[in-house]
């Protein structure tokens, strides 16, 4: 029976079988892998000898501690057990098991020995430590809402639930990593949203079995249709107002404790390239604009091959005044294009990731230093042409014009494969190149719906959102692409202008 | 979730007008001069009706047998082996009509811009990514027939520039030519128009409210055939006619004697626009072969018999080299095809429609 003098220890499951508090503080420590940041207070509450326990690393001591003096005043003066919002009683059968789950959590315990039982009570005072609500570096945007999400889940699906005042809005949470315990809401409007696609989502999530999920990027991959893509299939984005946007046209929404990033599914390839400040401005402008970064997709891509392929293969392209100054620009280069291309375009990316890692001021030196002295030195020294220079900068300039840095990334890196088709055979590899691409686009989906949706297959309402911008009230159908169940966006608007006709 | 073996009636539309849209069209207008002078569009014209009526017959076909494939009334009115029988002649014709595809549209490309590329390069590059579409599904086959269908308007757009010095006068007088030389023009006219037998192909995968879907793409024959009309009227205005019959591709000429500012030589890119729409044309007859070996061989998947008829028109398209080959081999195919579009289809209907008739 006593297993402390006989200097040998028994795993226990149950607290009740306990006999004291120091055998309970010595049961629980060994559940939790005798970890030190467990700390075991042991007080005087009403009356009893009592232990607090808990890790000081999950839990908010002030907190803590008002929340204690509180229960012992409320103890003194009615004498009766209480509950609150933080404080409830533990049911007599709870396993040693779930109480060190409860406290790795953040919960503080309070256990108490009175006439052979335990009387336990649990304190929820978990440390909250996040970010201030900023707006996102990588999202910035001229007009609208500043704000982005945090590190923290639930402040983030506040940012979302006052956007959102529905109780169509529904959220559900998966625990996803076996040793993380991370948690993850997927969010969606129950009304719009179709059903097989969310069946399809959660699916998907539940069969995720992995450690730690320390990032999104990850869950991305063990949820996207196609891991050997290029395209992202999910659109990633640090902006409640994007996310609200996106749940509105019967899209979900997955948020993951830890991580600023939400996700974003079913999507098409054009989700990449709209920007809430097109919702900002005019409606003309924001068309202007959305076509704008269409066609820098288009120069980011083909601009480096159709000039390998035009100085290779078809110089009569050039119109005859040109003609002079290009070829003396081309003449005395020793290197044929493509290694001319290859060159440069990896010094771009070498100048991008320096930049990148470097704080602020420094980046900007490296941009002047690449671009400006390496530029016109390279040139001064015959390797390159300057013609060149000019075709790789606008590339440079085109692939950063993408709202999306995963789009960006696919877009900088495609354009490599194009280069080498067109060296080898001008126009027509370009070609093949460009038709290899469209079938992948077609075939691509992202959670089962066509990635190139308002083209392929064609849907006329959805060119008015997805591709072009038409004003707000002509937008009375959601696009088709996320098949949502509840087509209709909004009634009929500005009917006054009609009526004052009459 | 959408269907993935389903398709909407416009999706047809595109497909039939994608099929019939191929390399034939860049030498459309000087295959019919030759034979017919300046009333070359007369013959257009009546082949166009003609296929017009055929279409029709087609459309007629296809919605009384109800939704089978028109392999299935094929092997339902020959019964079981005869059937496949004809169903695997049928996969030898597509897959020449495949190679003929090929060689003239590697013909073209070697002549105008790669003189000196081996051919066999040209080809593999013009088949790989043939193979990896039709490998999917209809669905994705009938999305990019339709993508492509954006490529028409430009042409249409850069042709348009023929009309700042037009010369009417080219086309008088009507009918000059004798009714007998019109009629010669028929052969090459219809010719140029086929590819509509597509519509016997896909029909049956369009599934839902068949009559008006299947509607709706009997009009692709009439756009296609508006559209090759305004190819040779702007030709024969631009061109005269000894012009016409001298030169092998008149639309390309067009666009070299054309001069922009910005770009020099348009004709490049035309070519490289017209490959794409010649490459769809190539897809969509290499998928019908494929779905007819499919049903040769009973086989589960078409994707695999793709690959094979891959590599068999790579080899047998290097076998004519010279100009004369790839013509005659044409030719062929111009016999051929009226033998598998318009007679077989009859015969099948008729005995078709008699089995209905006995098992009643």
């Amino acid at each position: 029976m006593n297993e402390k003098s006989g200097k040998s220890f028994r795993k226990m499951q149950y607290i009740r079988e306990c006999q004291s508090l120091d055998e309970l503080i010595e049961q629980l420590s060994f559940h939790m892998g005798n970890t030190q940041d467990l700390v075991t207070v042991k007080v005087q509450f009403a009356d009893k000898e009592s232990v607090i326990i808990y890790l000081e690393s999950t839990t908010d001591t002030n907190q803590l501690e008002k929340t204690f003096e509180w229960l012992t005043n409320v103890y003194w003066a009615s004498d009766e057990p209480t509950e609150t919002l933080r404080i409830a009683q533990v049911e007599r059968g709870q396993t040693l098991d779930d109480t060190a789950k409860k406290i790795l959590l953040g919960d503080t315990y309070l256990f108490s020995m009175e006439q052979g039982s335990w009387i336990t009570y649990k304190i929820g005072s978990p440390l909250v430590l996040q970010r201030a609500i900023q707006e996102p570096k990588n999202e910035q945007i001229v007009r609208g809402a500043h704000a982005g999400f945090n590190e923290n889940i639930i402040t983030n699906l506040y940012q979302v639930r006052s956007r959102l005042k529905s109780p169509h809005l529904v959220i559900r949470y998966f625990t996803i990593g076996e040793l993380s315990q991370t948690k993850c809401a997927l969010l969606y409007l129950d009304h719009v949203a179709n059903p097989m696609i969310i069946e399809e989502i959660t699916m998907r999530l539940q069969s995720i079995n992995t450690d730690v999920s320390f990032s999104i990027g990850t869950i991305e991959e063990y949820i996207e249709d196609d891991n050997f893509s290029p395209f992202p299939q999910l659109l990633n984005t640090e902006r409640p107002d994007r996310v609200v946007g996106n749940l509105a046209e019967g899209r979900f929404a997955l948020l993951l404790d830890g991580s600023p990033t939400s996700l974003i599914a079913p999507v098409n390839f054009f989700a990449f390239y709209q920007s809430p400040d097109d919702y900002n401005g005019r409606f003309m402008v924001g068309t202007f604009y959305r076509l704008l970064r269409i066609a820098s997709f288009l120069i980011a891509l083909l601009l480096p091959a159709i000039y390998i392929a035009i100085i290779s293969f078809h110089f009569e392209i050039i119109p005859q005044d040109i003609t002079l100054p290009t070829k003396r620009a081309i003449e005395d280069i020793p290197y044929p294009p493509l290694f001319e291309a290859l060159l440069l375009e990896l010094t771009i990316e070498l100048i991008r990731e320096a930049g990148i890692r470097l704080p602020n001021p420094i980046g900007q030196t490296i941009g002047i230093v690449g671009g400006l002295v390496i530029g016109d030195a390279v040139v001064n020294a015959g390797f390159i042409s300057n013609i060149m220079i000019i075709v790789v900068a606008l590339t440079a300039i085109s692939s950063f014009v993408v709202p999306s840095v995963e789009m960006n990334t696919t877009v900088r890196i495609l354009r490599f494969p194009f280069m080498i088709l067109a060296s080898l055979f001008g126009f027509f590899g370009v070609a093949i190149g460009l038709i290899i691409l469209t079938i992948h686009l077609i075939r691509l989906e992202s959670m089962c719906t066509p990635y190139l949706s308002p083209f392929a297959p064609f849907h006329l309402t959805a060119v008015k959102d997805m591709f072009l911008r038409f004003p707000a009230w002509n937008q009375t159908q959601r696009p088709a692409d996320a098949m949502p169940i509840n087509k209709k966006r909004h009634g009929k608007n500005r009917w006054w202008k009609h009526e004052r006709k009459k | 979730m959408n269907e993935k073996n389903e398709i909407s009636g416009w999706q047809l539309f595109f497909l039939i007008v994608q099929t019939q849209i191929g390399v034939g069209a860049l030498s459309m207008p000087a295959d019919i001069s030759i034979e017919s002078g300046h009333d070359a569009w007369i013959s257009l014209v009546i082949a166009g009706v003609l296929m017009q009526i055929l279409i029709l017959f087609y459309f007629w076909m296809m919605t009384t047998a109800g939704d089978m494939s028109y392999f299935d009334i094929t092997k339902k009115a020959f019964g079981k082996i005869a059937g496949r029988c004809l169903i695997a002649l049928y996969s030898i014709y597509f897959i020449y009509v495949v190679i003929v595809s090929n060689i003239s549209f590697i013909k073209v490309i070697s002549e105008w811009i790669y003189m000196d590329t081996p051919r066999w390069v040209l080809m593999i590059l013009f088949l790989l990514p043939a193979v990896y579409l039709v490998r999917g599904h209809v669905s994705t086959i009938a999305r990019f027939s339709m993508l492509v269908s954006f490529f028409l308007p430009i042409l249409v757009f850069i042709l348009l520039f023929v009309y700042t010095q037009p010369e009417f006068l080219y086309l008088l007088p009507v009918g000059g030519e004798g009714i007998e030389n019109i009629l010669k023009g028929l052969r090459p006219a219809l010719f140029a128009l086929l590819g509509f037998e597509a519509f016997l192909y896909f029909s049956s995968y369009v599934k839902k409210d068949r009559k008006k879907e299947l509607k709706k793409a009997t009009y692709a024959t009439l756009f296609v055939f508006i559209f090759y009309l305004f190819l040779i009227i702007t030709t024969q205005v631009f061109f005269y006619v000894d012009e016409i019959k001298i030169i092998p591709y008149p639309v390309l000429y067009i666009m070299k004697a054309l001069s922009f500012v910005i770009v020099d030589r348009v004709d490049l890119l035309f070519l490289t626009f017209w490959m794409v729409i010649a490459a769809t044309s190539l897809m969509n007859y290499l998928f019908i072969s494929s779905q007819a070996v499919r049903d040769v061989f009973l086989l589960k998947d078409h994707s695999n018999a793709v690959v094979i008829i891959a590599l068999l028109v790579l080899f047998i398209s290097s076998i004519p080299t010279t100009k004369t080959d790839v013509k005659e081999w044409t030719n062929v195919l111009l016999y051929l095809s009226v033998v598998f579009t318009i007679f077989l289809p009859f015969i099948t209907f008729i005995l078709f429609r008699l089995r209905r008739r006995i098992e009643k």
